[in-house]
């Protein structure tokens, strides 16, 4: 009776110390990615877990110790259509944002030209700010309006309009503009920002342009592929001056990582998929 | 925060045709030398400058009532409470991470500030250099080299409202422990043509023009980087050769790196922007005050 009882005693303990271990065993992620400086030098380190309806990705920021300590988190909830439903950004141990995505009808889908709602919560739950998206009939995103909502009251904010070329999927324009009594004295109206968009005939983007005073385009980012149609290099450029070029390394067609370098070619930081 | 929220909130559905207001006023110290153990050569005379210490600069939010601005401010339609040098959609841009972590409030807290600011001028009172040179006697005021301890506070009073503002400065400081001298003037010659390492201002209220809403991280940073960043050159020293100059590698690293684009994703970007703005507020060279609506 004895021997059974002490069976039982170890078994308990047993049963106690995996079911401690498995709260304290931290979840695997399913990626991480390492990114060091230009001396090879460790600066932080991605970790993404992906649930069944949810991403996380959580940077690390290595200290003056070397410590990695949590810097942000960003996790997207989604539903079973595969579209977000919640995202939360979390900057330094404090909550920075909270978004909330809401269909039409209460149909996740972008079909009949329906609208999204994006509201956007405070740390003590607020509702501060409202951003709708509206999609064609191709579910193509043609607006996106921004109002403030500051208790009760909504205020204009700006509106971004999308154009697009016949039946083409992505926008060759982008057009954000104030609702306020703003107007810009180069294009004589509420323009703020313009950007615009070139594809290959297979719908691959080549060129961003960038105009931030909605008319001068400054900043331009250009685009190449490999055979397999994999993004292999981005350049950017400010006044036709390189910036810097971003290289994309694959093994089939997983990428390896992403090196960031300048004009002359020195790396600035590169970011590796373990 | 909530309080704030409340009283922005007030006073924004007041307004019904302007979704954002485009003055800004903003608070500038003279932070010269920015270093311990806080003294200047002005012209063959030692001097101690209390805004070279970051932590006074930074109490200087608490002793001001952004509350008191707002009720006694006159001649203005519309006035908001201000923390950062940029509009509305905080929640959009994700900036109230950092306003929630500072926890000012409309009121402030001149109890505090004093507090903070006496301790962080007696820890400065122990330096070396200082020790038996900066105290803070029976009178309530800081004494250096037998002196008092002056703040030129530099008001514009070519507006009634700018000419308030910068008295319920001047009187805050008072309280503080300063001796305060207010300059009056028409303009901020002095404040951008003289060297700070001069002291010839300690504080400034300036007043800035925002003709359009800042809807993208990229303009809204313009403006975080033209108000806090030096490589802008628009803070202290103005990049004006041969004067002292306000440095921060750190900010300036960071805001090169926005500017740039040097991140991988779009969360990356997101948290250098707010570092940026974190940096800026602890430093405390600038100080936003209030917004307003003008029409003139």
């Amino acid at each position: 009776m004895k021997k059974i009882a002490l069976l039982i005693s170890i078994l308990a303990l047993l049963l106690l110390i995996i079911a401690c271990s498995g709260r304290v065993t931290p979840p695997i992620p399913d990626r991480v990615d390492i990114e060091t400086d230009e001396n090879g030098l460790l600066i932080g380190v991605y970790e993404i877990f992906l649930g069944a309806n949810s991403r996380e990705e959580i940077y690390k920021e290595a200290n003056e110790k070397n410590e990695l300590v949590v810097k942000w988190v960003l996790k997207t909830v989604y539903n079973d259509d595969g579209d977000p439903t919640e995202e939360r950004f979390t900057h330094e141990g404090l909550l920075s944002s909270i978004k909330r995505f809401s269909f039409e009808n209460e149909a996740s889908s972008r079909e009949n030209g329906k609208k999204i709602k994006i509201e956007y919560f405070s740390e003590s739950g607020e509702l501060r700010h409202i951003e709708e998206r509206q999609y064609d009939i191709s579910e193509r995103l043609i607006r996106t309006d921004h109002s403030d909502n500051v208790y009760g009251e909504t205020l204009n904010g700006w509106h971004v309009e999308y154009y697009y070329e016949k039946d083409q999927a992505n926008p060759y324009e982008e057009r954000i503009f104030s609702d306020s009594s703003y107007v810009n004295p180069y294009t004589n109206d509420g323009t703020l920002e313009v950007y615009t968009y070139t594809y290959r005939e297979d719908g691959l983007l080549t060129e961003k342009r960038i105009a931030t005073d909605g008319a001068h385009f400054g900043k331009i980012i250009l685009y190449e592929y490999d055979m397999q149609n994999h993004l292999i290099q981005e350049t950017y450029l400010i006044e036709a001056e390189t910036e810097w070029i971003k290289t994309y390394l694959y093994d089939g067609d997983i990428l390896l990582s992403i090196e960031l370098r300048d004009a002359g070619g020195n790396l600035i930081k590169k970011r590796t998929i373990d | 925060m909530k309080k704030l929220f409340l009283c922005s909130a007030f006073f924004v559905v007041c307004l019904s045709v302007f979704a954002y207001y485009d003055r800004f006023s903003i608070l500038i110290l003279n932070p010269a030398p920015n270093e311990a153990p806080y003294l200047i050569n002005t012209g063959g005379i030692t001097a101690f400058n209390p805004f070279a210490i970051r932590e006074v600069r930074y109490a200087i939010n608490n002793l001001l009532s952004r509350q008191y601005l707002r009720e006694n401010i006159t001649g203005l339609d519309t006035i908001f409470p201000l923390y950062l040098p940029i509009g509305y959609s905080e929640a959009f841009f994700g900036e109230g991470t950092v306003l929630d972590d500072i926890g000012f409030t409309v009121e402030g807290d001149e109890e505090r500030a004093i507090s903070e600011i006496t301790q962080a001028l007696t820890e400065a009172a122990s330096l070396p250099q200082l020790v038996g040179r900066l105290v803070k006697q029976g009178d309530g005021y800081w004494y250096f080299d037998g002196e008092k301890v002056n703040i030129k506070n530099h008001i514009r009073n070519d507006f009634e409202y700018r000419y308030q503002t910068g008295t319920y400065i001047s009187a805050q400081l008072e309280k503080s422990g300063f001796a305060v001298t207010d300059n009056y003037c028409d303009s901020s010659t002095v404040v951008r043509s003289t060297d700070p390492a001069l002291l010839e201002w300690s504080a400034y209220t300036e007043w800035w023009c925002s003709p359009m809403p800042f809807v993208t991280y990229e303009a809204r940073l313009n403006i975080i980087m033209q108000m806090y960043a030096p490589c802008f050159g628009n803070m202290p020293g103005f990049n004006i050769e041969g004067y002292w100059q306000y440095r921060n590698e750190l900010i300036d690293k960071k805001v090169n790196d926005y500017l740039h684009k040097r991140y991988f994703s779009e969360a990356e970007m997101r948290s250098l922007y707010l570092y940026i703005i974190k940096i800026g507020i602890n430093e405390a060279v600038r100080i936003p005050l209030f917004a307003f609506i003008s029409s003139n």
